[in-house]
């Protein structure tokens, strides 16, 4: 078969996978005009690969089932953040907050707010604290309590929940970012009585998050960061400012 | 919320009918096919922030659904599962009459082959990526890519016989 022994299957196949450079394209472009036992083994090589598209490519023009369009159009709030993202862009340290080290390679989970509806990573639904009402999630229980009455300025440097910077959004309502308990991040903003959740992050539930909290200047995930941008209005809150707003039960 | 979710989300709509073509070729069971492009599609959702712009979406896609797949093929082989063989035709969609059996063939050749060189098969042949991108997304040499493609191609021509001259087709 094969009687052109200075083009091995390998060259040829090469060849009909488009593979080789111009020159020896040409050659073998050559070769094949002056070799009718060569040409047969072309012709093989193309028909060959002729039958797996007739075999593959009619599902092209199938329908896509409903369930695949369905996993695509779900606003997947499971996102995972890519660590080298999380880097903070700049020391502006009016932000500075103690945040605990996020595993190197372990995802996070971002879980976010569409429409009020936040949709849980499974494995990460126990034991938050968050509750629904009416449709949208708020703090609740130790997370509840410490957005309503700590203090940045105050907080112990080993609080299950750290406060970051409060600030009023453009709403002109009172909003808080915070770090809970090492391993999950996000931003509330009151909403009469409640704090409802902007943004949740979570780490995954890989790496053991105990109640050893480090207080490296690691950076604040991004989904936070950016949610705070997107909500601020002016300037953070200043110590005075916040405790005043505190007391007012954080009503305008 | 994000331009670049949106922009994957986007891209992966138009790529759903790919998916499904190259999971028909890496899976034996039609079934399998369009679950492994359903996880795979969920979980590029999760990560599209690992995707870079500006490369391949394709290539990034093909290898969340290898590394899928490669884990489901594990899974089963340590729960001790025994795939069932294919019925015939079962893998087949709806072809022109004339093409029915040959896809048939195709696929019962295919499933002759370990799940390595369906892979090098899938994207070389079926999805026709580069022999270099291939790699990649497999994460081996280009060497081992074309021999284990050479030997792929040495099967499946030779359980599908002589294309162009059906007289002589062996029929496997």
């Amino acid at each position: 078969m094969t009687t052109n022994p200075v083009i091995s299957d390998d060259l040829l196949r090469a060849f009909v996978d488009g593979e080789l450079g111009d020159a020896e394209r040409a050659r073998i472009e050559q070769a094949v005009s002056a070799d009718p036992a060569l040409a047969l083994r072309l012709e093989r090589e193309q028909a060959f690969r002729e039958q797996l598209r007739m075999a593959f490519d009619p599902v092209l023009d199938e329908p896509v089932p409903a369930r695949l369009a369905e996993a695509l159009k779900s606003q997947a709030v499971v996102v995972g953040v890519d660590p080298s993202r999380l880097k903070r862009p700049a020391a502006n340290d009016s932000r500075g907050w103690g945040w605990p080290q996020w595993g190197a390679m372990a995802a996070c989970l971002l879980l976010g707010l569409f429409g009020g509806r936040l949709l849980l990573w499974p494995s990460a639904e126990d034991g938050l604290p968050l509750a629904q009402r009416s449709g949208t999630w708020v703090a609740q229980g130790p997370l509840a309590r410490a957005l309503s009455t700590q203090l940045a300025s105050t907080q112990a440097a080993d609080a299950p929940v750290r406060v970051g910077i409060s600030f009023l959004s453009r709403e002109q309502q009172y909003c808080r970012s915070f770090a809970w308990r090492g391993d999950a991040a996000g931003v509330a903003c009151r909403e009469g009585d409640a704090w409802a959740l902007q943004v949740w992050t979570q780490q995954a539930r890989t790496a053991p998050s105990g109640g050893d909290l480090r207080m490296a200047a690691t950076p604040i995930p991004a989904a936070v960061l950016k949610a705070v941008d997107d909500a601020i209005q002016g300037a953070p809150l200043d110590a005075e400012a916040e405790r005043a707003a505190a007391a007012r039960g954080w009503q305008r | 919320m994000n331009s670049v979710a949106d922009e994957v989300r986007k891209e992966l709509g138009v790529l759903l009918p790919r998916l499904r073509r190259f999971a028909r070729a890496i899976t034996r069971h039609r079934e399998d096919a369009d679950d492994l492009v359903q996880l795979s599609v969920e979980r590029a959702l999760t990560r599209w922030q690992q995707w870079q712009p500006g490369t391949r979406l394709d290539s990034w896609m093909f290898r969340i659904m290898k590394n899928a797949w490669i884990d489901e093929v594990r899974a089963r082989a340590r729960r001790d599962e025994v795939l069932a063989p294919e019925e015939a035709g079962e893998h087949v969609g709806h072809h022109p009459a004339d093409q029915q059996q040959l896809a048939m063939d195709v696929h019962k050749a295919m499933a002759q082959l370990n799940d390595d060189q369906r892979l090098v098969v899938g994207l070389v042949l079926v999805e026709g990526l580069p022999y270099k991108e291939a790699a990649e997304v497999l994460d081996i040499p280009i060497g081992t890519l074309t021999s284990r493609l050479a030997r792929a191609r040495d099967a499946l021509q030779a359980a599908l016989g002589d294309p162009v001259d059906p007289v002589n087709r062996s029929r496997a």
